[in-house]
């Protein structure tokens, strides 16, 4: 005997996909301090409270598009560069940078204000 | 000590080895150590949890729960209402957690789960923005829940706040007739491990 929600198959999705963006969050920052990043860097990068960063990264829960960009620029990688195609079947899964199949193309970190608005 | 620890790996290629964490690759041990605990708890007239992970991929962790846990599933939880809408419905945030979880996703001690005070009855508590869930390990990433609840705004900081749901879940697993070790006592590294590879 067994159980599980009752969800439909697109509220289900979007579960698992907010529960892969959260691990892909903490995998990259996990890679980033490997090379010396720290919370700290990031709060003072992101100009926020250090306790925050710390939730956004391990906390439970959604996550807006903006924090996702904010947080995957502040640490000097592309936020989200594809959705894969099936593969024999098998649902939609999300790519980023800590695949090691995705190619880091711009160091956004180096972007100014300035810079954008040129552009 | 179960092969999941990587005994049975020992002296194989950092690529096999990787293969094998990635897709999970089920040896003989593995297989003989997971039928024992699955067999014990379904004994123990306990609930798998039956995790909709990607076609291919084995479960990492298991998730059983009591009956009772079970109907709170099905009825109490749903009914709750998130304190932020855009955490997503409490079925939606208990559907998160056990996927991270049965995919064998790192946990943030203190954020996703911790074990209660005091550690010497091993209850661990899982959590979502609006859910509480308590249980134990009956063996390593094995995860018996019994008791859930709604996450009130203020939050429990006493372990007195704690005591009911503890108790709840000590009584019960005292009760249970079962083969197994009672519950597996340490920190979070000795109650699951991690898959490396992202899924």
């Amino acid at each position: 005997m067994s159980f599980r929600t009752d969800l439909n198959p697109y509220d289900r999705a979007y579960s698992h996909f907010v529960r892969q963006v959260r691990d892909a969050i903490q995998r990259t920052f996990d890679e980033e301090a490997e090379s010396g990043i720290t919370q700290k860097e990031l709060a003072d990068t992101l100009g926020i409270d250090q306790a925050l960063v710390s939730r956004r990264l391990n906390g439970p829960g959604n996550i807006t598009l903006r924090t996702l960009a904010n947080l995957y620029t502040a640490m000097g990688r592309e936020p989200l560069s594809n959705f894969v195609a099936p593969d024999h079947g098998q649902p939609c899964k999300l790519m980023t940078s800590t695949s090691g199949t995705v190619v880091q193309f711009e160091d956004y970190s180096k972007l100014t204000a300035a810079s954008c608005a040129t552009a | 000590m179960t092969s999941r620890d990587g005994d049975h790996l020992k002296g194989r290629s950092p690529r096999v080895k990787r293969l094998a964490e990635q897709w999970a690759v089920a040896t003989p041990h593995d297989l003989t150590y997971m039928s024992s605990v699955v067999d014990a708890c379904k004994a123990a007239g306990l609930v798998a949890y039956e995790p909709m992970l990607r076609r291919g991929k084995r479960a990492w962790r298991y998730v059983f729960a009591s009956a009772a846990f079970v109907e709170w599933v099905k009825v109490d939880m749903p009914a709750i209402v998130p304190e932020h809408s855009e955490d997503g419905s409490p079925c939606e945030q208990f559907e998160q957690e056990m996927y991270g979880f049965c995919s064998g996703y790192a946990l943030a001690f203190g954020s996703d789960t911790r074990c209660l005070e005091p550690i010497r009855l091993s209850v661990w508590e899982l959590k979502t923005p609006d859910l509480r869930m308590f249980g134990w390990f009956c063996a390593k990433n094995y995860l018996v829940l019994h008791k859930g609840e709604k996450k009130g705004p203020e939050g429990l900081e006493r372990w007195d706040d704690y005591k009911p749901f503890i108790d709840e879940v000590v009584s019960f697993r005292n009760g249970l007739v079962t083969n197994l070790p009672q519950y597996v006592v340490g920190g979070l590294a000795d109650v699951v491990s991690n898959r490396s590879e992202s899924i």
